[in-house]
């Protein structure tokens, strides 16, 4: 007899994804499509980790932002069942609403987290081609006090010279994670390798103390971006870097 | 009174190798002090002689608790109402009018006495056991650095610590670090006695070997004659394997019931089977736990225990039913609204496989309701039921004549 | 045990009243209310139970007296006997004081390094003034001091247990801050109180207690056996550099530890000394208040503000360092004032008097950002005679130059030299 019978559940411990991506104006045509169409191929692969992985399963949500905020689904979906729909692209780069947004959701009681015990800290990935057209530091402000934000992985894709790579800096904690992309293929490559590396290092039980999940994910697509054609990471900008307050 | 504990190995830790970083233990004494400890070891590879460390601190809590049971002066606890002390953190922004109480710089003098023997021991063992040779293969060359120079030697042996104590007149439980106490009382309600540290947060926890240990612990005491029932002390390996808390509370009661049950044999044989298990099926990390119950009072309160699950099972399955009617109401309006586009087809989609999910997660829920059931009022009992029911029916498209306004459309209607 | 209600009127020894208002708060001895006392907001202390004929006395006689220094939250009225028990009037303890034991436990924090020197002065003072007076601390413990973290302002309250020096009231302090003859069973007098000031200071400055280290902790219950050793009869300093039995111990004297090696090297020698096995048996020669004020003045004189961080900094003048950024501080330009050297860089504040009071204020010549300036933050006009020998008077708020040879009179009893050590 165990006492593991039908009166008790175990349920498989989740780690979400998050991908926030602008699509204002100047996304529109071949870089919202590259997004599009390297997302959508990306999904299989997140499931494949999911499915292999002892340790958690994972979980996606996609918040886009223009002039304001959306997103995609009002629940994080298992990545096999997260059917990505085209983003457009028009509008302004409201980076402040989306932090207020996303650190709306991540919360437990009003939010798409669930309790701690369980759960893996979030990978935030962000994507961005432009700067900010509102107040992003008060927005920063607020998700930087957030628990489930200080514990994520956090990392940001600049698209082209025209991203504005210290506020995406400022949002990661470090220009580290910071990577550049010239061109569509690039870009394509990027989301994949940013986000299956995200998903495998983030869904694993880790050991509190060592390297951060972030590092290891820092230090991995790094590796990849060198042999990536057209995708770099940013260079050294004056990021405040953002320091953890537990250690 | 009656107590029991058992640590194991993590599944994730098997894979590589590394040993049990958790320790428990649990004893009741002759004079009827009852004691229960679970420390977990760090697991980074900064913490490689954690288990040592975790060993150590389970070690000294039980001795020193025993001396301060021993010499306290007892009034300090006789009488005092269930009161929490949280950890030290924040500045204070008010007049604080209390005085330090004697009860409080009691405590104190416990935790410091707990710190200070730890730092000793750990001190003589790095000094008795240098580096073994596999320490020397594994171990990142900055941490054998580290440890070399002595420099923060509490790194290396951290770990967190939880402690429940109980003697005839009063009790008390302090926590440091993660991992979670339950404890129930007569009703079969369940708490958690000492406050939370939100610095524990994921993976982040407090711990012995962080250089403000003193005031990060936190901890609770009574004397007014008021006793847990049971009291579960659990790694975070435990509370990690069952994600919300009412999943963990449920199995801690699944194990006061078994207690009861079969037996108190029975039972830490099943624990000691199950835990295993559970590392494998859920945190993958060390699991170890530390229980002390009464046996009478537990006896007594084994139904309510039973209808505290049912009551918990029952607004399990009414919120599946809510998700459930709210996702047909969902696909009832994307059906019939006529025309579809690539996102209405989508969200058809999900609307359809949360009924499948929920009708799926529904039927697990009702065989749980149904043993319950059964628990309480034995064969004679009347399975659940209600009209959200256990399937989706088959549905077939209806022609509908509304009288009023007079029109004709097309409904979905379960199948005769 | 007795307690007040709402309304209750109090008679007062010598006539009038107090009307009770509310609870304020309570310990072992009794409560504090807040009262009316002719439509003035005031605190009262009454006691749980009725002490003896001679403390009521004693309190009387200290209301008759009045406060030795403006850092006592002295009795000012004493009640009639009623109800059971008496109690006294005191003020109100005004917003923003928190007790000591909030700095120990760090709940609490000075806001500056001269707010903390502040405080160590201002108790010195009153010990100083309350020894004046012939009385001694009766039960002097982290309880008794409130204080203000912006300011370092400080109110000593609970002065029912001050008595005449050789009496004594029958409360025992706590033994964590009683001389070790006092533990064993003396009777506390201005020596013991010189013992009490300097365990007093040392955990103002270090937030852990002198004796308090791994000797200590390794008791897991404090009995009144283990007290007695650990504060009386095997009483040991933890830094004595003879004896090493009783290091602090990291996770629990976290304080001390990091401070320890910062704070100026005078106050660590000053500390030792006192704390040595022989003075801790020769109450006689244990430092008196006038000592620990030079002391701390002369603290005081080597904390500037760094010219490079901004951040306050403790000088040691053989390497003049600031112990926040590591840098450089250049100290080449001072005040020499009798015995005392004040260092001078830009934004660090003087001072002159013991009042704890800044009264000069070092800034930047706005043309010459090579020169300092004094700028006059008393009351009163300065006199500054220069090399040449022209005299000059310097009003309130008015700047002068930092220039070598300047010579200052800040008053009448403290006469000043500017010098400038590469001129």
């Amino acid at each position: 007899m165990s006492l593991l019978d039908e009166t008790v559940s175990v349920p498989r411990r989740t780690m979400t994804l998050f991908f926030m991506i602008d699509t204002s104006g100047s996304m529109a045509g071949s870089k919202i499509g590259a997004v599009n169409d390297a997302v959508v191929n990306v999904l299989p692969m997140l499931d494949e980790i999911s499915v292999t992985n002892p340790d958690a399963e994972i979980k996606v949500a996609a918040l886009e932002f223009s002039t304001g905020c959306n997103w995609l689904y009002n629940e994080p979906k298992l990545a096999n069942e997260f059917v990505w729909q085209d983003v457009q692209a028009n509008g302004l780069t409201s980076l402040g609403a989306a932090c207020e947004e996303l650190e709306n959701k991540l919360s437990r009681s009003k939010g798409f987290m669930q309790s701690a015990s369980g759960s893996f800290a979030p990978a935030i990935i962000l994507l961005s081609d432009g700067a900010p057209t509102d107040n992003f530091e008060a927005g920063l402000a607020k998700l930087k006090a957030n628990n489930w934000f200080k514990s994520a992985i956090k990392v940001a894709i600049a698209i082209g010279d025209d991203a504005d790579k210290e506020v995406l800096a400022k949002f990661t904690g470090t220009n580290e994670a910071v990577f550049t992309v010239h061109n569509i293929d690039a870009l394509k490559q990027i989301i994949r390798v940013v986000a299956v590396t995200s998903s495998q290092i983030g869904s694993k039980s880790s050991t509190a103390g060592d390297t951060t999940k972030q590092d290891q994910v820092i230090s991995e697509v790094q590796n990849a971006v060198d042999n990536i054609d057209g995708a770099e990471v940013a260079t050294k900008v004056d990021g405040s870097s953002y320091a953890d307050d537990w250690d | 009174m009656r107590c029991f504990d058992f640590h194991c190995q993590g599944e994730s830790h098997k894979a590589t190798d590394k040993v049990c970083q958790d320790y428990s233990y649990s004893h009741i004494d002759e004079d009827g002090l009852a004691i229960a400890v679970v420390c977990d070891g760090h697991g980074g590879k900064h913490y490689f002689r954690s288990d040592v460390g975790a060993r150590f601190a389970t070690e000294i809590i039980a001795n020193n608790v025993r001396e301060f049971v021993n010499n306290i002066d007892e009034t300090l606890l006789v009488g005092q109402p269930f009161t929490q002390q949280a950890a030290i953190q924040t500045e204070i922004d008010r007049q604080d009018f209390r005085k330090e109480r004697p009860v409080d710089n009691a405590f104190r003098q416990l935790f410091a006495s707990i710190i200070g023997q730890w730092q000793q021991r750990i001190e003589q063992h790095a000094k008795d056991n240098p580096l073994t040779e596999k320490e020397n293969e594994q171990v990142e060359e900055q941490y054998k650095k580290e440890f070399l120079s002595g420099y923060k030697l509490e790194k290396i042996y951290g770990c967190t610590l939880m402690a429940y104590v109980s003697t005839p007149k009063y009790w008390f439980a302090f926590h440091l670090g993660d991992g979670k106490m339950i404890s129930f009382d007569r009703e079969a309600q369940w708490k958690e006695p000492v406050l939370w540290d939100d610095r524990c947060f994921l993976n982040k926890t407090t711990s012995i070997c962080d250089s403000d240990a003193l005031n990060e612990f936190r901890y609770t005491y009574q004397g007014d004659g008021g006793f847990p029932v049971a009291i579960f002390l659990g790694s975070d390996g435990m509370d990690d394997s069952f994600g919300e808390e009412t999943n963990l509370v449920n199995f801690y009661v699944r194990v006061a019931k078994s207690l009861v049950k079969d037996g108190f044999d029975a039972t830490f044989a099943d624990i000691k089977e199950t835990l295993p298990l559970l590392s494998k099926r859920g945190s993958q990390d060390d699991m170890s736990i530390a229980c002390v119950y009464d046996e009478t009072k537990l006896t007594e309160a084994l139904p309510k225990f039973i209808l505290w699950q049912i009551a918990v099972t029952k607004a399990e399955i009414l919120s599946v039913n809510k998700k459930i009617m709210d996702a047909k109401d969902r696909r009832s309006s994307l059906e019939l609204s006529g025309s579809y586009t690539d996102k209405s087809r989508i969200e058809l989609r999900y609307a359809q496989n949360d009924i499948d999910r929920g009708y799926a997660q529904k039927q697990q829920l009702l065989k749980k309701m149904d043993i319950l059931l059964k628990e309480y009022h034995g064969n004679a009992f009347v399975p659940y039921q209600d009209e959200v029911g256990i399937a989706e029916k088959e549905r077939v498209l209806v022609w509908k004549m509304e009288e009023h306004p007079f029109r004709v459309h097309l409904v979905w209607e379960d199948k005769k | 045990m007795s307690e007040l209600k709402f309304g209750e009127k109090i008679s007062l020894l010598n006539g009038g009243y107090v009307t009770i208002k509310k609870e304020l708060g309570r310990g072992g001895q009794g409560i504090v209310y807040l009262v009316d006392l002719n439509g003035q907001p005031k605190a009262l202390k009454w006691y749980h139970n009725m002490p003896d004929a001679s403390f009521y006395n004693n309190l009387a006689n200290n209301v008759m007296n009045g406060a030795p220094s403006s850092a006592f939250l002295w009795p000012e009225r004493i009640t009639e006997r009623q109800k059971g028990s008496f109690g006294y009037v005191m003020a109100l303890r005004p917003q923003n004081y928190f007790e000591f034991g909030n700095f120990l436990l760090a709940k609490k924090s000075f806001k500056s390094f001269q707010a903390m020197m502040a405080a160590a002065m201002k108790i010195c003072n009153g010990f100083m003034m309350l020894h004046r007076f012939g009385y001694s601390y009766q039960d002097l413990n982290d309880g008794n001091f409130f204080i203000d973290p912006d300011t370092g302002d400080v109110l000593i309250c609970d002065n029912d247990n001050v008595m005449p020096q050789g009496e004594k009231s029958g409360i025992m302090g706590k033994a964590r801050y009683m001389a070790p003859e006092i533990v064993a069973g003396g009777i506390p007098d201005k020596y013991s109180d010189r013992f009490s000031l300097s365990v007093i200071l040392f955990m103002l400055f270090y937030a852990n207690h002198p004796f308090e280290g791994a000797k200590v902790v390794a008791c897991p219950c404090m009995t009144e056996a283990y007290e007695k050793k650990f504060y009386g009869s095997e009483a040991v300093f933890i830094y004595d550099p003879n004896n090493k039995t009783n290091l602090p111990v990291r996770g629990i004297h976290q304080n001390v530890i990091r401070r320890w090696p910062v704070m100026p090297a005078e106050l660590r020698d000053t500390f030792i000394r006192e704390f040595s096995p022989e003075m801790l048996k020769n109450p006689q020669s244990r430092m008196i208040e006038q000592n620990w004020g030079k002391l701390i003045a002369s603290l005081r004189d080597k904390l500037v503000i760094c010219p490079h961080c901004g951040e306050e900094t403790f000088i040691d003048e053989a390497k003049p360092q600031c112990m926040n950024c590591g840098r450089d501080v250049d100290v080449s330009r001072r005040l020499k004032l009798g015995l005392r050297t004040l260092l001078l860089t830009n934004g660090t504040r003087l001072f002159i008097d013991y009042d704890n009071t800044p009264d000069a204020r070092v800034a930047v010549n706005p043309q010459d950002r090579n020169m300092l300036l004094l700028q006059n933050l008393t009351k009163e006009k300065w006199t500054a005679e220069t090399p040449s020998g022209k005299v000059k008077s310097v009003e309130p708020n008015e700047f002068m130059p930092v220039k070598h040879g300047i010579k200052v009179g800040f008053n009448a009893a403290n006469k000043g030299e500017i010098i400038i050590n590469n001129q």
